[in-house]
């Protein structure tokens, strides 16, 4: 993921009560973020900074990554895996057929987004299975051999 | 038809309802709206126009993963209802409703009816 740059807000004086009520719908925010995911809202906190949100689940033989990407064409996403580290980027774009000056509300995001995470066991990187069906990424990755829970038996004397 | 109100259903499905993002854009002719519900059946969808009330509402189900699996990560919601109610500014033209889901988005374009596009009054 990327590092944003913290902004520090300059404070004075005069504007103390109202640092106080900014930090308050900051708070408000956060708690409306956490009570309501998934969320795309855009709060002054987060700074704009978006990543798709991340299902990984963790199979005998595979690993499943499940990702939401509405809006996206396929042809926009890249997923690749180099030393188990999973990374998924692209780029949404705006509907082309809307003119800009007809944006009632726009809540969406768009732009290129970016997120990498450091797979837990060897995986197989040459056979990856991915699919895209209504917006949402579905990547089976399979285990190294070695990397399989093994069975071992043991015999008690 | 009888309406159930969003916290009967809620209680009765014992699920998360999520209210969707969604862009919106108005031209002299047409409302259009697209809504971000990835994951959804299409047999869920549901889009009801009360004179210049809409609601949307869908519902992303839990998904099925075979075998026994443990949870690495757990970002998504899944088993939730989507639901959103719009109050829209122009009267609508119920038999030129158009809908498309497609890649995870709605798309709902309504046409006003005529008496409420903005006529233009000559001035002499």
């Amino acid at each position: 993921m990327k590092n944003y740059p913290i902004q520090r807000r300059q404070h004075r004086a005069s504007n103390q009560s109202g640092e106080l009520e900014n930090l308050q719908r900051e708070m408000n925010n956060l708690f409306d973020i956490s009570l309501s995911r998934p969320d795309y809202d855009d709060t002054s906190l987060l700074g704009g900074m978006w990543a798709p949100a991340i299902d990984i689940f963790d199979t005998k033989d595979s690993l499943v990554v499940k990702t939401d990407l509405p809006g996206m064409d396929k042809n926009d996403i890249s997923v690749s895996i180099q030393q188990n580290i999973l990374t998924i980027s692209g780029d949404k774009k705006r509907e082309s057929k809307i003119k800009e000056d007809d944006y009632l509300r726009t809540e969406r995001f768009y732009g290129s987004f970016h997120r990498s995470i450091t797979l837990p066991v060897d995986v197989d990187q040459t056979k990856v299975h991915a699919s895209f069906k209504d917006g949402v990424l579905e990547l089976t990755i399979p285990k190294k051999e070695d990397a399989k829970p093994q069975q071992i038996k043991i015999d008690v004397k | 038809m009888i309406h159930k109100s969003r916290s009967t259903r809620a209680a009765q499905h014992d699920h998360r309802i999520v209210r969707p993002p969604v862009d919106i854009y108005e031209t002299d002719k047409e409302i259009m709206l697209y809504v971000e519900m990835p994951g959804v059946s299409k047999d869920t969808l549901d889009i009801e126009l009360q004179g210049t009330s809409l609601t949307i509402s869908a519902f992303r189900k839990k998904e099925h993963i075979n075998g026994k699996y443990a949870e690495l990560y757990n970002e998504r919601f899944t088993e939730i209802e989507y639901l959103r109610e719009f109050q829209l500014n122009a009267d609508i033209d119920r038999h030129k409703l158009l809908a498309n889901y497609l890649n995870g988005v709605l798309e709902v374009i309504l046409v006003k009816s005529h008496a409420s596009t903005p006529q233009k009054i000559p001035i002499s």
